[in-house]
């Protein structure tokens, strides 16, 4: 997949809209996608339990990005989802 | 015995293939993710509940197959889970997209609706000010990124290209897209605190985005 020479690449309002707030969240230390899938069940886990929840560096990291990375929230979302039918 | 209130190390001594209860715990799992699984796709589009037990079987054999990188920071039926979800969602993006070409991308309406925020009750200022903000995106695509972040950025954003996807087209990994990407935010981040946009104008924003 390659740009050709003169294509221009561009977004609509509601996607800059997006890419903005985006961009305000976007900080120097951010987890990959690889590092959040390794650490994901440990934040189901503390998203699923009630009372006091201590937000540990690892968490706080997690939920950055899955504020900033859909494919990893769409991916979150379903496995809360099935964790939550299964009452674990 | 219940999946969920075993013990972690009972789950993992009774999933060596020589524990004489080898084969009925992982039917106990089977079930258990079959649960899950259901639950959380169902009424996908691409997902029949044959499809779903092919599945189930592909993650237990992934599952089997990674057992020694657990960690046991959570539940392993939690860790079990994430496997198969990730399995099943990686398998539906990619059948989604295997035959989708770019021409017809750039023909078709964009991912997220471009008009979402800007009907009779949104204000007139709120509009030019979201109107000024994407001339300003546009324009920092152009000019201040790499064709490479422009097609991650662009193909990701308006059109819901997946970030494996986009790897897989532009030989690359997920975890350098995502780099790609972030490194296209924070570029077009200083951008616009040289051109002094202020952190109201973007909060502004963020209601139309969310």
């Amino acid at each position: 997949m390659t740009l050709k020479p003169g294509k221009k690449m561009s977004l609509g309002i509601r996607q800059t809209d997006m890419l903005v707030t985006m961009m305000d969240r976007t900080c120097d230390e951010e987890l990959n996608c690889e590092e959040v899938f390794e650490n994901l069940e440990t934040y189901a886990e503390y998203a699923l339990i009630s009372g006091d929840k201590v937000k540990t560096r690892i968490i706080r990291l997690v939920e950055d990005h899955l504020k900033l990375c859909r494919d990893c929230a769409e991916e979150y979302q379903l496995l809360l989802k099935a964790l939550k039918s299964v009452d674990v | 015995m219940e999946a969920g209130i075993r013990s972690n190390q009972d789950w993992l001594d009774r999933l060596t293939e020589s524990h004489p209860e080898f084969n009925s715990t992982l039917t106990d799992l089977r079930v258990f993710l079959m649960n899950g699984l259901s639950r959380a796709f169902r009424g996908h589009r691409k997902i029949s509940t044959e499809n779903l037990e092919d599945f189930c079987q592909d993650s237990l054999i992934r599952i089997l197959e990674k057992i020694s990188s657990f960690n046991g920071q959570a539940r392993f039926t939690t860790w079990a889970m994430k496997v198969a979800v990730n399995l099943v969602l990686s398998e539906v993006r990619k059948k989604s997209w295997e035959n989708v070409s770019l021409e017809s991308l750039d023909g078709s309406e964009p991912f997220l609706d471009t008009n979402r925020g800007s009907g009779f009750f949104s204000s007139t200022e709120r509009n030019v000010l979201r109107k000024n903000m994407a001339e300003i995106c546009n324009r920092l695509i152009e000019t201040s990124l790499t064709d490479r972040q422009k097609i991650a950025l662009v193909y990701h954003m308006k059109y819901g290209m997946p970030l494996d996807e986009i790897a897989r087209r532009t030989g690359s990994k997920r975890n350098s897209v995502y780099k790609l990407l972030h490194d296209a935010r924070k570029k077009m981040k200083r951008e616009m605190e040289k051109m002094d946009i202020s952190r109201k104008d973007i909060a502004e924003l963020e209601e139309y985005s969310l």
